[in-house]
């Protein structure tokens, strides 16, 4: 079975009306050709599965349905705080079984038995070593600053006059 | 997808599932799986959606589901 060892680096804006929040990060994920058709399989996140007419192409699916997920997971969490947990969570519940099928075409990458998809042959290297890793910046923004509507007072404009 | 939805009602009881805005969120002793299509309108069509073998391994892996009970509801998963 062909495969490749992925690695991948992404960066997502959520926003609700509740807060808003920055997710980036790197992961791992597995690009194999299984019942006839390629899969890009999550390592770490575990969590998904995408096919494509290509690696590559598997992938942008793949990226697709993160960012999917990324936003369901907004929907069911009430603060900031709330989804970053619930984000790592979802991130680190890694697929040890697609973490095996990761390091074996890894070995067979550098034992150079794979020969490269002309979309993989593409992609720029990364470490193997690059470790998964998820940070969440944000705020509960809308709560700390709620919309206003203000007549604008003239009593500040005569004092500072 | 309601092949699936067989499989997890035999496999996985006491499961819950729910149609999402964006995903089929389905939660199993503490595990939550967010991997499955809901389907192109979401709503009653997600038993209508197809799902592939590669989808329904990984399903089953992720939420801790016993693959020999799969296996009596997809042959050759």
């Amino acid at each position: 079975m062909q495969a490749f060892p992925l690695i991948f680096r992404f960066s997502v804006v959520v926003v609700n009306e509740r807060f808003r929040a920055h997710v980036r990060g790197t992961g791992h994920a597995l690009a194999a050709y299984e019942d006839g058709q390629w899969w890009c399989s999550g390592v770490e996140p575990g969590g998904l599965t995408e096919p494509g007419t290509s690696p590559v192409d598997a992938y942008l699916g793949f990226r697709k349905t993160l960012g999917e997920i990324f936003e369901q997971i907004a929907d069911d969490s009430h603060t900031v705080e709330d989804y970053a947990r619930r984000v790592g969570q979802f991130f680190l519940h890694a697929d040890s079984h697609d973490r095996q099928r990761w390091q074996d075409a890894l070995e067979s990458l550098h034992r150079r038995e794979s020969s490269l998809t002309e979309d993989v042959a593409k992609l720029p290297r990364q470490a193997a070593a690059t470790r998964p890793q998820v940070e969440i910046e944000g705020a509960n923004a809308f709560s700390e600053q709620p919309e206003t509507l203000s007549l604008a007072d003239p009593e500040p404009l005569s004092k500072a006059a | 997808m309601a092949a699936v939805f067989a499989m997890l009602d035999d496999c996985a009881r006491g499961h819950t599932r729910r149609i999402g805005t964006h995903r089929l969120v389905v939660t199993w002793r503490g595990q939550t799986y967010m991997g499955l299509p809901k389907g192109p309108g979401g709503g009653a069509d997600v038993a209508s959606a197809v799902v592939a073998h590669a989808e329904i391994r990984k399903a089953v892996r992720m939420l801790g589901i016993d693959p020999e009970c799969a296996r009596r509801h997809f042959g050759n998963l």
